[in-house]
């Protein structure tokens, strides 16, 4: 009697194939070995920049930085690169770098990424920069490094807008509009007051912040050009002005308005000046937030009881309910690709940073603090940038979207509120 | 000054005398003060404790109650000492009335015995005599027996010898016709035995092929069982070795790569045939092949051979 063979014995000449179907997810591990400084040892740069870059890396929640003591060599050059020494501590990809004087006040700094287990080079750059650039030539690196690796555009070279408040003496209070590095370095104010400044918003070129100030006792919504330092008022009707969020292709600017007797979310054609309502209720209507396809808002309302989010079209028309996890969620935007919302959700009485995937209805809590607010995504979607309290100061946190790392970013002094991180475009930095 | 120091001697060496004793003690570091003797072993402690009165009280009638107990139980005592000599007077009056009781008992036991002794003398002797009795008899029946057979055998034998002279010419007419059919027979064996060795060869030869092919069967069982063993080792470290960016699991994701492999399992080549559209998806797969290098191979080359290009299949959950 035959008995038939396994069919596992392929057929003569026919590969083999084999299914892999489990494995682990996780951060990528990268070794960025510190680059090496080949100028006078007295007077090294003012910044580290294998640590600029690997903590931009490891703030996004891709990457997996080893720590430097745990290296087992410090190669600067390509020639001194043995994959072995990497391989052993199971690092996938290698930085190694180095940076030079080049005149007065300049440096030129070269970096090159390798594949260890390819054991070979992937991309290296040469790149000249000044003291003053140093950091925003590492924040590129990391960009490029990112970009290589995950297939996205890197947002580490990009900016954050966020409102400072400061005791001055005498009961009164300085607050300031500053603009820092993504990673909370070199802040500058861009204005100064008295009274309160909220709501500041970039526009999509990025050359541009709106935002809510109480001078002269009254809310109204401004403009101010980053660069030049222009500014220009754009509402200041009876009533709330607030909440300003500029369209995706900069022509409007969507508002919050209470001059009709109840706050109502408006939009302003910018080149006209023209108004035009977008909603008309009873309740609290405000914090609008355009879809990146600028054809929907979404915004707060309390219309149903207790504030939650909704999503009406641009041309008006009634508004949808979207989120249904909770009892209390406001201040949504979208995240770059229109699929996830970011809002400040209530849990248990404590205010916390939640992502609502549209298309799953998946709700995460992202956050864990008591008092967290204001998030606002990365130009790649990669974090969320939000405000939160310590030791009763505001500070600003970043978390990664898919919550696996969270930061402190360098604590400013006085109270830190409403982050928001820039658009892509800037074009102040020279590459 | 020093007129003052003449006229008064006495007062001066009083005085130069005082600082010299002075100075001697300072000297001497002499200890004016006075010893106090640290409380030491030599030095008894009374562990003093406030008293009650109440406490007293119930101490004095704790102690009247303790002494009333204490007579009781003396007077118990005795008594129970009294009862105890009447227990012991009893008991060896007993044991007396027993002893005397043992010894009766071993008077009447000995008479007992004694009476045996001589029955049983008597049965012995009618049994002695019964046996010499039995031996003669017995020994009348062999001579008789002996007799017997003598006369048997010389019979039998007279017998024999008129039977041999009838078999022998029997037997020589049936070794004629036996030697005929031998010959016959002879004849047939030879045809069968040709028969049933062809008959033999052929199943021999089936045999033969049919072990071949069970042990062409076997080695492929084998063949599979141990591609199936490098198959799953190969599975495992690769599983093991794949780290991939976080999130992509649940996003349908399929990437195929093509390696080849040098004769021990080192990785020669990895090529990506069908990519998964997320390129750092395709990354961490061709990383993970190759953080598996050297793979798992099978032992015999013969096998090997079919390990040299594999293809691989990674998909997440599936």
């Amino acid at each position: 009697m035959l008995i038939l063979v396994g069919s596992l014995l392929p057929a003569h000449g026919s590969t083999l194939t084999i299914e892999i179907t489990q494995g682990a997810e996780g951060a990528l591990p990268i070794a960025v070995v510190p680059f090496a400084w080949r100028g006078d040892a007295g007077s090294p740069p003012p910044h580290a920049v294998g640590d600029v870059i690997a903590a931009d890396l490891r703030r996004s929640g891709r990457f997996k930085p080893l720590p430097p003591n745990e290296m087992l060599a410090r190669p600067s050059r390509g020639e001194e690169v043995d994959f072995r020494d990497w391989r052993a501590l199971n690092v996938e990809n290698l930085v190694i770098g180095e940076i030079s004087p080049n005149g007065p006040g300049g440096y030129l700094v070269k970096f090159y990424l390798y594949d260890v287990f390819r054991g070979e080079q992937i991309t290296g750059y040469s790149m000249p920069t000044t003291a003053r650039d140093l950091r925003a030539t590492a924040h590129s690196i990391a960009d490029i490094i990112y970009e290589t690796l995950t297939g996205q555009p890197g947002a580490f070279a990009t900016r954050i807008a966020y409102v400072t408040s400061e005791r001055a003496g005498k009961g009164s209070e300085k607050v300031e509009l500053r603009i820092a590095d993504a990673d909370g370095y070199n802040p500058q104010a861009i204005v100064s007051s008295k009274e309160p400044i909220m709501s500041p918003a970039w526009s999509p070129d990025g050359r541009k912040l709106a935002y809510v100030s109480f001078e002269k006792a009254q809310p109204s919504v401004w403009v101010q050009e980053v660069f030049t330092g222009k500014r220009e008022k754009i509402t200041s009707f009876k009533g709330i002005n607030g909440a300003p969020a500029w369209s995706p292709d900069g022509r409007f600017l969507a508002l919050t308005l209470s001059k009709d007797g109840n706050p109502d979310i408006f939009v302003m054609d910018m080149a006209r000046r023209s108004l035009r309502p977008i909603t008309r209720h009873w309740s609290i209507d405000t914090e609008p937030s355009w879809a990146p396809d600028g054809k929907s808002l979404v915004f707060t309302s309390d219309r149903g009881g207790s504030p939650q989010i909704y999503q009406v079209s641009v041309n008006g028309g009634e508004p949808s309910r979207v989120s249904f996890d909770g009892k209390y969620n406001a201040r949504a935007s979208y995240a770059p690709n229109g699929k996830i919302l970011t809002m400040v959700t209530r849990v248990d009485g404590q205010y916390r940073i939640a992502t609502l995937d549209l298309e799953t209805r998946e709700f995460r809590v992202m956050s864990t603090g008591r008092l967290d607010e204001s998030p606002s995504f990365a130009p790649n979607g990669s974090m969320i940038i939000y405000a939160t309290r310590v030791n009763d100061k505001g500070v600003l946190a970043a978390v990664s979207t898919d919550g696996r790392v969270q930061q402190s970013l360098r604590i400013q002094e006085g109270d830190v509120r409403e982050p928001v991180w820039s658009p892509f475009h800037q074009q102040e930095r020279n590459r | 000054m020093f007129s003052v120091l003449r006229r008064n001697p006495v007062a001066l060496g009083l005085a130069v005398l005082l600082h010299v004793a002075l100075a001697v003690f300072l000297a001497l570091e002499v200890d004016w003060r006075d010893k106090i003797k640290p409380i030491g072993a030599d030095v008894v402690v009374v562990q003093a404790r406030l008293v009650d009165q109440r406490e007293l009280d119930a101490a004095v009638s704790q102690r009247k109650a303790s002494e009333r107990a204490e007579a009781q139980k003396i007077a118990a005592a005795k008594r129970a000492e009294r009862e105890e000599a009447e227990v012991l007077k009893k008991r060896r009056a007993e044991e007396k009335r027993k002893l005397a009781e043992l010894e009766q008992k071993k008077e009447q036991r000995k008479v007992a015995e004694a009476k045996k002794k001589v029955e049983a003398e008597k049965v012995r002797l009618a049994e002695v005599k019964r046996k010499e009795e039995e031996k003669k008899k017995q020994e009348a029946e062999k001579k008789r027996q002996v007799e017997l057979e003598k006369k048997q055998k010389l019979e039998e034998q007279k017998r024999k010898d008129e039977e041999e002279a009838r078999a022998k010419a029997a037997a020589e007419a049936k070794a004629k016709k036996e030697a005929e059919a031998k010959k016959k027979a002879e004849a047939k064996r030879k045809a069968e035995a040709e028969k049933k060795r062809k008959a033999e060869a052929k199943a021999r030869a089936d045999r033969e092929a049919r072990e071949a092919e069970l042990a062409a069967q076997f080695a492929a069982e084998q063949d599979a069982s141990e591609t199936a063993r490098v198959v799953a080792l190969i599975r495992a470290k690769v599983e093991r070795s794949w780290l991939r960016p976080p999130g992509t699991g649940e996003l349908g994701l399929r990437c195929t790569v093509r390696v080849r492999l040098g004769g021990n399992g080192s990785v020669l080549l990895v090529n990506v045939v069908k990519s998964s559209g997320n390129s750092a998806f395709d990354r961490s797969v061709e990383a993970a092949v190759r953080k598996a290098d050297p793979l798992p191979m099978p032992k015999s080359k013969r096998l090997a051979a079919r390990f040299r290009d594999i293809e691989f299949v990674f998909e997440p959950g599936n």
